[in-house]
């Protein structure tokens, strides 16, 4: 695998760990929330 | 008789209660976004956002929060809000909002057209710049389509296009390219922004990242195409494509926001039933007015032929209304003095005098919209699953984005980069949700819009879905089954009675007080022999067995054999012609007077005409009939006799009611209870479905999910049918718009591409997303001939 295979795949992972966390996690840190999870029920 | 639709919810109460307009919301995760913005917002209790009505309606505390504050709040996310103008009647509501809607359609149609236009000179335009220099042919298999067969026209048609240097169409396309994005499609970029901020992501989000992605890597091949001449790559350019997928997205935009006003126009035409002017008498004068200026207690002039203007009470005249149009009623009613009118109905060929009662937002109309657009904003269940799946499914979506470039990009080197980006754009758009949002909006929208206009008010998607699994219907009888308006029959005196004349006097003065129809039937008998009237102390109601009192110094106990048992009578004198009575379906009330039983009344409430055929078709459907009553087993059973039922369970007291229907739920049946009447309201509320008759009490509508505007039965009927058709709808939108994504994603990513050679063109992406919108919408709309 040539060097800049790897480091496509290692950034795509980090992209995607990236988009996770911002829109799972971080919200949820600040206080803010999750991301449709905690739909309350009607 | 006129619905009692008195106890409908007003807008505004103490405990804080408002419904905002909102605007610009296009699919699911939009909607969940700002109903998550509103639900975390302090002082708010609860929070119902509905996509197809354009509105939220919060619950929240006034001293923690403003109605003023919620609508920062949902600025804040990105789309604009607005408060309900108070005091509007339905028809100025219904306006607003069509005007609204109206507006919303013709800017996303021009943005539309004026983008499609673009895209149209962008894909011409880029031709010549694919078949350039580099030789090589569009990595889209769209456009390779599309250049096999237009490049020879082209080249003879525009010859000179060819001759243009390729730098030059660059830069023109990147051009055009900024417009149409910062103009038509500067929406998606703004709420994809903001809902980022907010660590949300929806369409406009999957729409931005795919368009901006394609958009900055065809700008950086213009601007400095050496970055990929250098490393052996031709600098591609996809502009067209942009262009094209913001065109796509308009145009199903556009077209949701025309099924939106589509869908609204069962309630627009209800609302705009009501006159504008009313012929009001004045000082002895006849006055056109304007209906806003008319006032309670006015006395209105309805010609022949006219729409009664206002809700009221006949003073004079005589004549047949059409009530059709809001009770669903299809023959005329006859209307005399003091019976109700309602607002809206068409008179027939007499003249009326009516008497002002209700105006304005508490018109039977304007409450009728109002609990239409209610309803409509309430969420069915299965809908909550859309709202889960949405909110997760973007960032999930964008991930699977990245790791089909990366695949792309290290398993297949020998294809151009531009392949990997293409694959990666493709999934992006495909996956738009727009379809799974819609699919239950836009079904229970119609549907009770049709409901509506069948007379039928259907109080919520969840009412809806609950009324499609009913597999067991019960009857209350009095009211429903029966006229509800009973007559006596029969007077039987005992051996030791008193004259019958003072019978009847001492008996209707003591019924007079009570609240029941078989009450009023004896005092109605009383007045009609002329018997006049007592004075009556120490009334007592007792539930389920009768009534009791002091008429005239003597003591009066009017009921069923319980209750004179409770007193110790005897009532073996009468009881051989009560139950020969009772098993030709009468009610047998005993009378004692001074602790001696006096006399016997029967009395009778004829069945409705419409009830057994009514009963049978149920049947057919394949549902269980039970008749439900506190009547004696003898005159129940000789009811359900002539309606065609079955299943008797008789004698029952207003606690019993509610055992009998959980007893029945236990047995895992999922039960429908069909009442009217004071004694019915707990069972309704305690029954998987509620349905009450139109004609019945406010409480009993107030309890109930389903309204029937009809005292007819074959609106429990026509109510079923129509959830179990919605529900059918309903599943088959999901299941296309579910299985469209699941199958459009790795198509899109490329799974198929080693075994069939099959690539998504991101262009061909939107143009799918933009079409399984318009199906579902238009599916939804094939439930307005349901019935």
């Amino acid at each position: 695998m040539a060097p800049s295979d790897i480091a496509v795949i290692v950034a795509g992972a980090a992209a995607i760990a990236a988009v996770n966390w911002w829109f799972f996690l971080a919200g949820r840190d600040s206080g803010r929330g999750g991301n449709g999870n905690d739909a309350t029920p009607q | 008789m006129t619905p009692h639709l008195s106890d409908a919810p007003p807008q505004q109460t103490e405990s804080g209660s408002v419904t905002l307009n909102v605007e610009g919301m296009t699919c699911a995760a939009c909607q969940s976004r700002v109903q998550r913005a509103l639900q975390r917002a302090p002082g708010v209790s609860s929070a119902s956002v509905n996509l197809m009505m354009a509105n939220a309606a919060v619950r929240y505390d006034p001293d923690q929060v403003s109605a003023e504050a919620l609508l920062d709040v949902i600025r804040s996310t990105g789309y604009d809000a607005s408060m309900p103008v108070p005091g509007r009647s339905a028809q100025q509501q219904q306006e607003a909002l069509d005007q609204t809607q109206q507006a919303e359609y013709d800017v996303l149609r021009r943005k539309a057209i004026v983008s499609g236009f673009a895209g149209a000179v962008a894909m011409i335009v880029s031709m010549p710049l694919m078949a350039g220099d580099h030789a090589h042919e569009s990595v889209d298999p769209f456009m390779s389509g599309v250049m096999s067969t237009l490049t020879p026209a082209l080249r003879q048609v525009m010859p000179w296009l060819y001759d243009i240097p390729a730098v030059v169409l660059s830069w023109g396309l990147l051009g055009i390219t900024i417009g149409v994005m910062s103009w038509a499609g500067r929406h998606f970029y703004s709420r994809a922004w903001l809902a980022f901020r907010h660590h949300g992501a929806d369409m406009n989000t999957l729409v931005a990242v795919g368009t901006g992605a394609a958009f900055a890597y065809s700008a950086l091949a213009t601007i400095a195409p050496g970055v990929f001449t250098s490393r052996g790559m031709a600098a591609d350019v996809y502009y067209e494509a942009v262009i094209l997928i913001i065109a796509f997205v308009l145009t199903g935009n556009a077209l949701e926001a025309r099924a939106k006003r589509r869908t609204s126009a069962a309630l627009q035409a209800l609302a705009s039933l009501q006159p504008t002017t009313a012929r009001v008498i004045r000082d002895d004068v006849e006055v056109d007015l304007p209906i806003e200026e008319v006032a309670a207690g006015d006395v209105v002039i309805v010609r022949p032929g006219e729409r009664i203007a206002v809700d009221g009470e006949v003073v004079s005249g005589e004549s047949a209304v059409d009530e059709g149009m809001v009770t669903g009623e299809s023959m005329p009613v006859v209307k005399a003095a003091a019976d109700r009118v309602i607002g809206g109905t068409v008179n027939g060929t007499g003249a009326l005098r009516v008497r002002a009662t209700t105006l304005g937002a508490d018109s039977v109309i304007a409450r009728i919209v109002t609990l239409m657009r209610d309803a409509q904003a309430s969420r069915a269940p299965i809908q909550n699953l859309a709202d889960r799946i949405s909110g997760v499914f973007v960032p999930v979506v964008v991930s699977i984005a990245i790791a089909t470039f990366v695949t792309w990009y290290v398993v297949a080197p020998g294809a151009p980069l531009i392949r990997a980006f293409s694959a990666s754009v493709a999934v992006l758009i495909i996956a738009c949700p727009c379809a799974m949002g819609l699919a239950v909006p836009t079904a229970v929208m119609v549907s009770t819009g049709r409901g509506a206009e069948m007379g039928i008010l259907v109080k919520g998607g969840a009412a809806l879905e609950r009324a499609g699994d009913v597999d067991t219907i019960v009857f209350d009888k009095t009211g429903t089954i029966t006229e509800g308006q009973p007559t006596v029959t029969d007077l039987i005196m005992s051996a030791s009675a008193v004259d019958v004349t003072d019978f009847l006097r001492i008996v209707g003065t003591l019924e007079r007080s009570s609240q029941h129809p078989i009450a009023d039937a004896i005092a109605s008998e009383a007045d009609r022999r002329g018997a006049g009237r007592g004075a009556v102390e120490s009334f007592q109601s007792v539930t389920g067995k009768g009534a009791q009192g002091v008429v005239d110094g003597r003591a009066v106990v009017a009921g069923n054999r319980a209750l004179l048992a409770d007193w110790s009578i005897d009532t073996a004198e009468l009881d051989a012609a009560a139950v020969e009575l009772e098993e030709r379906g009468r009610t047998t009330v005993f009378v004692a007077i001074d602790g001696q039983l006096a006399g016997l009344i029967a009395v009778a409430d004829p069945i409705r005409e419409t009830s057994r055929a009514a009963i049978a078709r149920l049947q057919e459907m394949g549902l269980r009939i039970v008749l439900l009553t506190g009547d004696r087993r003898e005159t129940a059973e000789a009811i359900a006799r002539e309606a065609g039922i079955a299943e008797v369970i008789a004698e029952v007291l207003p606690d019993g009611k509610v055992a009998s229907v959980e007893a029945l739920q236990q047995q895992g049946r999922v039960v429908a209870m069909v009442g009217d009447g004071i004694n019915d309201a707990p069972a309704l509320a305690r029954a998987d479905v509620g349905i009450a008759m139109g004609s019945g009490t406010d409480v009993a509508i107030e309890a109930a999910d389903i309204a029937l505007m009809r005292a007819d039965l074959s609106g429990v009927e026509s109510a079923i049918a129509l959830s179990r058709r919605t529900m059918r709808v309903m599943r088959q939108n999901l299941f296309w718009a579910f299985v469209y994504n699941v199958v459009g994603i790795p198509v899109a990513a490329g799974v198929l591409y080693p075994f069939t050679g099959l690539l998504l063109s991101p262009i061909l992406a939107s143009a799918a997303m933009a079409l399984s919108s318009v199906s579902v919408v238009t599916n939804s709309l094939r439930l307005k001939t349901a019935g």
